[in-house]
């Protein structure tokens, strides 16, 4: 009963007030008349009460989500579905998701009783133009009646989350001659390898295949170790991608960063889709993916990723030679610095295919006239430099489809005498 | 439904409550027409770019322009437009209209004047509920003008307004609120109208239905049925609305009594007013109006108060003020027929004291002043009985009369500040040598009455603030209504409790009846003495008033035997230019001496009605009984049972029903919990060992294992074993029972007692069920459900 006292909107607690002064004056000035508007102003709110509070733990309630992952600007389609799960019907219902204010505004539904073991299903769809997981819920349920005296606000718990990727777009088929002259070891020595205690195994991180444990080397270490020849046996590649502030430029979902993201995501998912055992590093260093279904688990972390407030490539640059054994380096690109560039040119070597996907920086920035010819030739520069340490080059300008520029992978880089 | 349509629903329907107020339908619809004309306004108005409030300005336009088409039309341009001649008009109209309201009781008759006051009254509440409901999205704020529009009636009739009436005006609210609410609602989210029922095939579309019927519904009938339950409340005199004339609402509303006594006896022709008869055939004074209050120039009355218990339906009028059971008095039996054509007359003349009133509709007597009047229905046409009293006190008793209780000296010794001093010397000095209260007021009739002394005529108009002075110390020229309210003044200086009363004379006897004429319109005083109440006293000579006749106690004492009995009939030839001489104005008393010392009839019953403590003694009683209803309910199921089992044949398996069901409800009454996979004779062992020891009773074993026994055999086998067949049980049940109680403690026996489980979880079920049905309220179905695609 004080839950719902509280339940009183300051209209019903207008109502409970005035009722009773003129309960009292009634009583006081002995006139009828204003005894039965006394009884019914008290009579509405306490009767309104009387139905919120009956109606109060009624429901059940699900949400589905289809699909749960949605690349930027596609719609998902949200399923309610609200079940009156006792043998009376509900009052009146007013039922409001809560999400983001990146999804739009809140889906707000106006139940009006749900009869006994009754179910209603409501449908809204959500779309975002930003990246990111959102969480979806939990729902509100107010239940009200019809004279706004009462309103009873009830939440239920479950929420479900909505990852918002970024766009990927179809790269055309080219040819990365080197793709697969990573250093992977013959299938049958792997095999063969069985039973050597030189396999160079190496810790177990989460997502191995627990099959893949050496129990030996486990034994020896006294931690879980996996063999690794087994990835050895596939084409292997590295993923770079420049998160730093300073390398990026623009605003919102048309900076160079998203379109950086959606670089990485279009040629990470195109690689997997060949095939190629991918490893993702970015400017703070390796990001260890789960290898089955690596182009999902890569989405998901593109979706999430966010700028770095970091200064020095000089991590990423590490984590790239420390790998190994990559066959092809892929690196999604801002705006370097010369010494950061002659570090980065020194990564590709002997057999190693590198592609660099250049943004064309100053595309994004609202450049000064005569700043623009400077920064161009900066950009020139640095695909210069890159191209002669046997880069291949993608330069990707704002506005540009990266399917568009992504044959240009193809041509080989030669060495600038 | 939209939202104006309901506002102008609400109003209308509220304003619906004003008809006790005003007479006919024709005000009804010139209301209704000028809400529309508001709603239809501000809606159309709103649907422009402005802001919402600014709806209100053309509304408002279109109000006046709508009261200048219906009452000034000929002065204003072209019939609408208004002109300064236009709304002087009006304002004279409803200047008028003003007065009519004053002046007469409700209903008050249906002239332009108090139509325009209504329908302005009725156009400005549409104009602020449209303003609160629609354009500012108020709606429960809506309910204040609407309020104030049902508060007219309710504080000027004393009648509680019809329900009928009552439950448009909640209705009309109620849906106003509705509407509201449901517009709120569509702008809050999108309404859901699919639903799938896991039962149905295919998706089933409704409509957004947010009615609230049931809680509307529920909230209206308790609004009527709560208040009908309670005691009738009556209005609080010291907080009663309104006293006598201005503006602020009154209790009821009368025309200017000493204005009308004046109209009545210079009307050129002369019209029979009503006819009486009564059991003893004598004249008597008919009083209608008692004024009390002395205001330096006229006389006025303080508005009677007509309190529901007071109703003449209710039985015997309260006690005359005063009167005391030594004096002595008779019966009279009067019945009265007003004529059809007295209009505006909402008080019924009787002589006083009357006892028992006997008339069709709501009259209500005055506490104090025992006038009967009403606030409903007038007079005129109507017939109606009078039982009253003939007071007859004796000489002695009046100079032995006491002195009045402080608050009727107060009411009734008030006089002005500024009375001039030479009446209150002229008072002293004719009553000089009197020393009793009586005496003086004998004393001061005579004076008025000596042939010589004043002059009657009906050409006076004193009404200035000297006129009273005037008519005692210099012109001693005036008619009914000066003498009697110079004595009633000259009798309050001299400390006597006095007062006026209007009315009409005796009339005049033909036929079998008296007829009494506008020209036995009369005033007159009453005096006060402790003891007697409240006597009637006749200052105005009797040559100028022909039907006029002074009281037997005023006069002379006889000393001689019957000195008149003149017989009713000679007095019915009586007329005002047949006038007898003041001398013989004896005779026209038609009391007989002899009749003063007949033995008393029957002592009148008082009405004491109710004390506060015997009202709190009843309130006491009545919660006690409904908080032990549950355990009645139980004793008489009890008792039920047991007659039912003496009624059945012995070992009948309806027998052995009752009996296992008794004890059923005897183990629910003492909590103790029964498992449901135990079998009855397992039950039975189980009590007995918890009888074992702890009763003092004989031990029950044995009457729990029959008991138990016949269930087995009911349930499991065709017939009941042979040692049972025959017997009762009902004495096992008993012996049962009271070895249980004596075996549960002392918390458990009180509660199977006075509050027992077994009821009380029939009551929490039916509770429940009551609540279902509540819920099912809001399916109720004005309108066929559309078929369904």
């Amino acid at each position: 009963m004080r839950g719902a006292l509280a339940a009183l909107t300051t209209r019903g607690r207008s109502f409970l007030a005035a009722g009773s002064a003129a309960l009292l004056c009634a009583f006081v000035l002995g006139e009828h008349d204003l005894l039965r508007i006394a009884v019914l102003i008290l009579a509405l709110p306490l009767l309104a009460m009387m139905v919120v509070a009956r109606t109060r733990y009624r429901l059940s309630c699900a949400r589905r989500l289809d699909p749960a992952r949605v690349e930027i600007g596609a719609e998902s389609q949200v399923t309610l579905r609200l079940e009156n799960v006792t043998r009376l019907p509900t009052g009146l219902l007013l039922i409001e998701d809560q999400i983001p204010f990146a999804l739009g505004n809140r889906p707000r539904f106006v139940l009006d009783r749900v009869e006994a073991r009754g179910a209603r299903e409501i449908v809204y769809r959500v779309r975002s133009d930003l990246r990111g997981r959102y969480q979806l819920g939990p729902l509100s349920v107010r239940i009200a009646d019809p004279f706004g005296l009462v309103e009873l606000v009830r939440a239920f718990t479950i929420t479900d989350s909505l990852t918002v990727m970024p766009r990927v777009v179809a790269l055309p088929p080219a040819r990365l001659s080197g793709e697969w002259t990573g250093g992977g070891e013959s299938r049958t020595r792997a095999v063969s390898s069985a039973g050597d205690d030189d396999v160079a195994p190496r810790e177990y991180r989460q997502g191995d295949d627990l099959r893949r444990v050496h129990w030996r080397s486990t034994a020896r270490h006294g931690e879980l170790m996996v063999r690794r020849e087994e990835q050895q046996r596939q084409s292997r590649g590295a993923l770079f991608l420049d998160t730093r502030r300073q390398v990026h430029g623009g605003e919102g979902a048309g900076s160079s960063f998203e379109t950086a993201v959606s670089a990485a995501a279009s040629i990470g998912v195109h690689l997997a889709k060949d095939g190629l055992g991918l490893r993702y590093v970015t400017d703070e260093g390796s990001v260890h993916l789960p290898e089955q279904s690596l182009a999902w688990s890569l989405l998901d972390h593109l979706a999430l990723i966010r700028q770095s407030g970091g200064r020095s490539l000089d991590r990423g640059v590490s984590a790239l030679k420390e790998g190994g054994g990559d066959g092809l380096i892929v690196a999604v690109l801002g705006s370097l610095s010369d010494d950061e560039l002659t570090a980065f040119a020194r990564l590709r070597h002997g057999g190693i295919t590198g592609v660099a996907v250049l943004l064309d920086l100053p595309t994004w920035l609202d450049l000064h006239p005569s700043a623009v010819g400077p920064a161009a030739q900066a950009v020139d520069r640095a695909a210069e430099t890159l191209r002669g340490a046997g880069w291949r080059i993608v330069r990707l300008a704002a506005g540009q489809s990266l399917s568009d520029a992504w044959p240009a992978v193809a041509q080989h880089g030669r060495i600038v005498a | 439904m939209k939202l104006p349509i309901a506002a102008v629903l609400a109003t209308t329907a509220v304003t619906l409550s004003l008809y006790p107020l005003i007479d006919g339908a024709d005000w009804f619809l010139a209301a209704l027409g000028a809400v529309l004309v508001v709603i239809g306004t501000a809606t159309l108005a709103g649907r422009l770019s402005i802001p919402p409030a600014l709806a209100s300005v053309p509304a408002a336009i279109a109000l006046l322009l709508y009261l200048t088409v219906t009452h000034a039309g000929e002065e204003a341009w072209g019939g609408f437009v208004p002109t300064t001649t236009s709304l002087l008009r009006l304002a004279e109209i409803a200047a008028k209209g003003f007065d009519e309201i004053q002046n007469y009781p409700a209903p008050v008759p249906a002239s332009p004047g108090v139509i325009l006051l209504t329908v302005g009254g009725v156009g400005v509440i549409a104009l602020l509920v449209d303003l609160l409901a629609i354009r500012l999205r108020r709606a429960a704020l809506s309910g204040l003008p609407l309020l104030g529009l049902f508060t007219v009636p309710a504080a000027i009739s004393t009648a509680p307004i019809g329900w009928p009436v009552f439950i448009l005006g909640a209705v009309g609210y109620v849906v106003l609120l509705v509407v509201d609410g449901r517009e709120r609602v569509r702008r809050w989210g999108k309404p859901v109208l699919l639903r799938r029922n896991p039962g149905s095939a295919g998706p089933d579309v409704t409509r957004l239905a947010v009615t609230g019927k049931r809680i509307g519904v529920a909230a209206v009938g308790l609004a009527v049925v709560v208040p009908a339950m309670l005691p009738s409340l009556t209005p609080n005199p010291i907080f009663a609305f309104g006293v006598g004339e201005g503006p602020g609402g009154n209790t009821v509303t009368f025309p200017n009594p000493i204005a009308s006594l004046r109209g009545n006896l210079n009307l050129p022709v002369e019209l029979t007013v009503m006819t009486y008869q009564n059991n003893d055939s004598i004249a008597r004074y008919l009083r209608i109006y008692s004024l009390d209050v002395f205001d330096g120039t006229q006389w006025t009355m303080t508005p009677p108060q007509g309190r529901a218990e007071d109703r003449i339906s209710e039985g015997p009028l309260p006690p005359p003020e005063g009167l005391s059971p030594d004096v002595q008095r008779g019966r009279i039996d009067s019945r009265i027929r007003i004529d059809e054509r007295v209009k505006q007359l909402s008080f019924l003349p009787m002589p006083y004291p009357p006892t028992e009133v006997e008339a069709d509709g709501d009259w209500r007597a005055d506490a104090g002043t025992l006038m009967v009047f009403s606030t409903q229905q007038e007079a005129g046409g109507l017939g109606y009985r009078v039982v009253g009293l003939d007071v007859r006190p004796t000489r002695e008793q009046l100079r032995a009369a006491g002195r009045p209780s402080p608050a009727l000296a107060e009411r009734y010794l008030a006089l002005p500040p500024d009375l001039p001093a030479d009446i209150q010397e002229k008072a002293r000095e004719v009553t000089g040598a009197e020393r009793t209260a009586y005496d003086k007021a004998v004393a001061l009739q005579n004076w008025f009455t000596k042939p010589g002394n004043f002059t009657y005529s009906l050409a006076t108009q004193g009404q200035s603030g000297q006129a009273l002075s005037d008519f005692v110390m210099r012109g001693r020229t005036g008619y009914c209504e000066q003498f009697a309210g110079a004595m009633a003044v000259m009798a309050r200086v001299l400390g006597i409790p006095a007062r006026v009363a209007v009315g009409y004379t005796g009339g005049s006897f033909n036929q079998g009846n008296f007829a009494v004429s506008t020209r036995d319109t009369h005033a007159w005083p009453e005096l006060y003495f402790e003891g007697a109440g409240w006597l009637r006293f006749e200052p105005t000579p009797s040559t100028g008033q022909g039907t006029a006749s002074t009281p037997g106690y005023t006069r002379p004492e006889v000393t001689g035997g019957p000195t008149n009995n003149q017989s009713a009939s000679s007095q019915g030839s009586t007329d005002p230019s047949a006038a007898p001489t003041p001398g013989s104005a004896d005779n026209r008393e038609n009391r007989d001496p002899d009749a003063l010392n007949r033995p008393v009839g029957a002592p009148v019953a008082v009405d004491e009605g109710l004390g506060a403590w015997a009202w709190a003694g009843a309130g006491v009683l009545a919660t006690a009984a409904v908080l032990l209803l549950p355990a009645g309910a139980r004793v008489a199921q009890r008792a039920l049972r047991r007659r039912r089992v003496r009624r059945q044949a012995p070992g009948s398996p309806a027998m052995v029903v009752t009996v296992w069901a008794e004890l059923s409800d005897t183990l629910t009454d003492l909590g103790i919990p029964r498992l449901g996979s135990e079998s009855p004779r397992s039950l039975a062992r189980r009590l007995a060992e918890r009888c074992t020891g702890r009763s003092p009773a004989a031990d029950p074993a044995e009457a729990l294992e029959r008991i138990a026994r016949a269930q087995e055999r009911l349930r499991y086998a065709p017939s009941l074993p042979a040692d049972l067949t025959g017997q009762r049980l009902d004495a096992d049940l008993r012996t049962v029972r009271s070895a249980l109680l004596a075996a549960a403690g002392r918390a458990e026996r009180f509660r199977a007692r006075f509050a027992p489980p077994s009821v009380l979880r029939r009551l929490r079920r039916a509770g429940t069920g009551l609540l279902d049905a509540f819920d099912r309220l809001e399916s109720i179905r004005l309108r066929p459900r559309r078929a369904e695609q």
